[in-house]
């Protein structure tokens, strides 16, 4: 490992970890873990009353939700599982490796991720701009391209299907922004043992945006395909 | 703590898992399999963020304290749905209580789904179905 | 004047001195203030946040009091007594009730009482009380520049098609204050049981911390849910995401189920704190143990688990199925159950224990009483059919008054009084005090009494114009609400003076036991100089009720 060019300044992450309010390492390490479980308990909740309307919505128009999902594009969709599963994997790898005192394979894993992530948000924002042209968002008016009978269920898987996408994508960029606040600190090797944590609790975040996806897309992609192929 | 790591291995192998499982969900979507695609759907979607949560956020290796912690986001996940899903489950038991969707529905009535009838739901049991 | 943040003209910090050094003096400038991690100085801010929104919901209540003089509309005119009601119960419920006890006292307390040194996470501490902020700023700005008017409850679709008014700004408002409540509860879980000093087992711990944590469990599992919503309803009302708009078939109803996913626990959120401050206050004033600790402790997480499953008791006559309502009718008897057990075990610590009639403790009483008739008049509104009949009527007005300003307000002033020589280290005028309490007492009941007979005879809540034959009971109340006004404001006053001119206040001056009471009035920054070794039970006066045998 190289060390950093002598600075001045030095790094908040090179002071000794512990803070005034804790007796040790390991009661900081547990707090901090326990309450970054927590805040994603608090996650949870907020995709949990999305996933309500949608459970409550597609029970009561199961056919215009089937009907409705087809216009999503599953090769998409698969590609886009992909990369988050792969960025799960490249986190899951930056945290080891920033467990293991490795700090720039630690910041080469982050920077993977956050790679994979801007791909995924790319993928995502090219669906919502075809859904556009196509005339089949229900946002602020806009013409829809559809006026069968079940016009209205319609509309509400897709305003569905924006809003919960959306607030994930929301997650995403967010969690892309904080790997970039640990990345660019690792690269330098100014990760003390105060790092490690941080760049544990970041994962956290990014595989529970992960795992909302990954209920996510067979939810909104695949009703029903086997009945319109 | 810098405390044991999962081996380099077990990653590898949950994400080859979670690829097995990203094909099988996209394969069975395509085969007729009927009201079970749904749940078929979501046992594997449910199986992959099992293993996303235990071995990449490392609960497996982690204190009680986390385990409950999930398992209560679990829970009041399973009540937020459960007792709202009774409401909307039971409201055509009771012949004289008109649904949303039948309220909702404008003069020409077949521009709207007809709300559900009770046997789709499967509730035979039940006295008075409409 | 060691209390009031306001800068000293020499805005330098001060250098260390370790005499006599405590929280308040440590440094004086606004920097000190506005920047500071220490949970007592937030606690201060906060004292002073939600007690300006105390004043200012109550200005909005004076008010309406006075439109209902009359049968008549004479003071203001439909739209605005829309609005004085919206804006009444928003600022209470969001900006006053939630963060009330759990932001000041347990803020102050909680770290105190565990033998902590400060929260697990002091920066969100600080965090949380700047998202309060805000989000009443946004608030204060919807109330100057013209109001909303969907009532605090925000019912689709009018809200989120219909209205005409600031439904936006405040329903941003009230996301981020959403999310200062999440920070706090989240803190208060994670330092309950990560921070305890050594030897403070669970069933060592104050029941204000029980308490407390059964309140931070809701705050986590439920605010979140009014974040989704509300959400939600901006998406609709911004974007034209027609999530609840009936016109695509979407129902309104599932907006409400959201809504008191959170709403019915909320309630919880105001009057669990409430119970932990009485359960304090009774132990200290009758030197006894709170009788039945574990039923007590095991009946707060109770009412949070149970307080999840009751909401549709808000929604009997809303086109919610029957076999629905039945449920959360049946859920929602279960929950006296618990709140029944604390009542019991206040009055049995009472009838055992030596008892002095300290303004806390008049307080204390009074939140026994008021609180035993707000439970049992829910109970009537839980039974479906009789809810048909006073729904949405000053029967429901009534009811959760007594249970919020009745249990609520009544146990935050008693816990003000009772630790306000530990928060400041001054102590305030008895006889003034012993004065107030009583006051609130009989301007409260006044008020709220008979807003159950208006109820029950049929006058519907959120109307301004009423059946001449209701006049008599409304002037009765709204003498009341002036009563309880004055009565409000005493406390203020002899509390800011007791600032300057109250005695300085030992460090137990109630002769209680409990970490809080072992450390100097003010408390020094990091609480305690060593850190304290528990090896006593919780309220371990002397000759009080034996403890539970541990298991």
């Amino acid at each position: 490992m190289s060390t950093p060019a002598a600075t001045p300044l030095k790094s908040p992450i090179d002071r000794p970890a512990v803070a005034h309010h804790f007796d040790d390492w390991q009661q900081q390490y547990d707090a901090c873990v326990l309450g970054m479980w927590v805040f994603l308990v608090t996650e949870v909740m907020f995709f949990g009353g999305l996933f309500t309307a949608y459970m409550v919505y597609r029970s009561t128009y199961p056919h215009a939700f089937a009907a409705a999902s087809q216009s999503l594009d599953v090769l998409w969709g698969t590609v886009n599982t992909f990369i988050l599963l792969t960025s799960s994997l490249t986190m899951a790898l930056g945290v080891r490796a920033a467990h293991l005192g490795q700090s720039r394979r630690a910041a080469q894993f982050l920077g993977l991720t956050m790679l994979l992530g801007a791909a995924f948000l790319g993928v995502k924002f090219y669906e919502y701009a075809h859904k556009y042209h196509e005339g089949l968002a229900p946002l602020l008016g806009l013409p829809f391209a559809y006026a069968g009978p079940d016009a209205g269920a319609r509309k509400i898987f897709l305003g569905l299907y924006f809003g919960m996408t959306g607030v994930h994508a929301l997650h995403m960029i967010i969690g892309v922004v904080l790997l970039g606040c640990f990345a660019v600190p690792a690269w330098l090797n100014r990760l003390g043992p105060g790092g490690a944590l941080k760049i544990e609790i970041a994962g956290l975040y990014w595989h529970f945006v992960d795992l909302v996806w990954i209920v996510l897309f067979p939810l909104l992609y695949l009703i029903d395909r086997s009945a319109h192929v | 703590m810098t405390t044991d790591q999962p081996a380099l291995r077990t990653y590898l192998i949950v994400y080859a898992l979670l690829m097995a499982g990203l094909l099988a969900t996209v394969g069975i979507a395509y085969l007729p399999h009927g009201p079970w695609s749904l749940a078929g759907a979501l046992a594997i979607a449910f199986g992959k963020a099992a293993l996303v949560v235990l071995v990449f956020m490392h609960v497996y290796y982690s204190p009680r304290l986390t385990w409950v912690a999930v398992l209560a986001g679990l829970v009041w996940l399973a009540i937020l749905f459960a007792l709202t899903l009774g409401d909307y489950v039971s409201r055509h038991w009771t012949p004289t209580q008109p649904g949303w969707t039948e309220l909702a529905a404008p003069p020409d009535a077949e521009s709207f789904e007809p709300a559900r009838s009770a046997s789709d739901l499967g509730t035979a049991g039940v006295p008075h179905a409409d | 004047m060691s209390a009031a943040p306001e800068p000293s003209p020499a805005a330098s910090p001060a250098e260390p001195v370790h005499v006599s050094r405590n929280y308040l003096n440590a440094s004086y400038t606004v920097r000190s203030w506005l920047l500071t991690v220490d949970h007592k100085r937030i606690a201060i801010l906060y004292l002073l946040g939600v007690t300006l929104f105390f004043f200012l919901g109550g200005a909005a209540a004076v008010l309406f009091r006075l439109e209902l003089m009359t049968p008549q509309a004479d003071l203001v005119e439909s739209e605005t007594y829309n609005k004085l009601f919206t804006l009444h119960g928003i600022i209470m419920i969001f900006f006053f009730l939630v963060p009330a006890i759990p932001a000041v006292l347990g803020n102050f307390l909680v770290p105190i009482m565990i033998g902590a040194r400060d929260l697990a996470f002091p920066k969100l501490n600080l965090m949380s009380w700047y998202l309060f902020m805000i989000g009443g700023v946004f608030t204060l700005w919807v109330t100057v520049a013209g109001g909303v008017d969907t009532g605090w409850t925000f019912y689709t679709p009018y809200s989120s098609t219909y209205s005409n008014t600031y439904v936006m700004a405040t329903a941003v408002g009230i996301f981020i204050t959403g999310f200062s409540s999440i920070l706090t509860g989240l803190n208060f879980v994670v330092t309950v049981h990560k921070m305890r000093a050594p030897g403070m087992t669970w069933f060592r711990l104050p029941l204000f911390i029980w308490s407390h944590y059964a309140t931070s469990l809701i705050m986590i599992l439920g605010t979140p849910v009014l974040a989704i919503t509300i959400l939600l309803v901006a998406l609709e009302r911004g974007l034209g995401i027609g999530i609840f708009d009936p016109k695509l078939g979407g129902d309104p109803i599932l907006f409400q189920h959201l809504f008191w996913f959170y709403s019915h626990p909320a309630v919880y959120i105001m009057v669990l704190p409430a119970m932990g401050v009485q359960s304090e206050l009774v132990a200290a004033f009758s030197k006894n143990r709170v009788f039945g600790y574990r039923f007590v402790a095991y009946a707060s997480i109770a009412i949070a688990v149970l307080g999840f499953l009751v909401w549709g008791h808000h929604m009997f006559v809303s086109g919610q199925s029957l076999f629905a309502g039945m449920v959360f009718s049946i859920l929602s008897f279960l929950i006296a159950i618990p709140s029944a057990i604390k009542v019991f075990n206040w009055t049995a610590t009472l009838h055992r224990g030596t008892v002095a009639f300290d303004t806390p403790l008049l307080y204390a009483i009074g939140f026994i009483g008021l609180f035993t008739i707000g439970g049992l008049t829910g109970l009537f509104l839980a039974t479906m059919a009789v809810d048909v009949h006073v729904h949405d009527t000053y029967f429901v007005v009534a009811h959760f008054h007594y249970i919020m300003v009745g249990g609520t307000v009544m146990a935050y002033l008693g816990g003000i009084h009772y630790w306000w020589p530990k928060i400041t280290g001054r102590l305030y005028p008895e006889g003034w005090a012993r004065f107030s309490a009583v006051l609130v007492f009989v301007g409260f009941n006044l008020t709220f009494f008979p807003q159950f007979l208006l109820g029950y005879l049929g006058m519907p809540r959120r109307y301004h114009v009423y059946d001449a034959g209701f006049q008599v009971l409304n002037v009765m109340s709204s003498a009341g609400a002036s009563i309880l006004g004055v009565a409000y404001l005493f406390p203020m006053c002899y509390l800011l003076w007791s600032l300057k001119y109250g005695r300085s206040a030992p460090a137990n001056p109630w002769g209680a036991v409990g970490l809080e009471w072992t450390t100097p009035s003010p408390p020094p920054t990091y609480n305690f100089v060593e850190t304290p070794i528990v090896t006593w039970e919780a309220y371990e006066y002397p000759g009080s009720n034996p403890a539970e045998v541990a298991d």
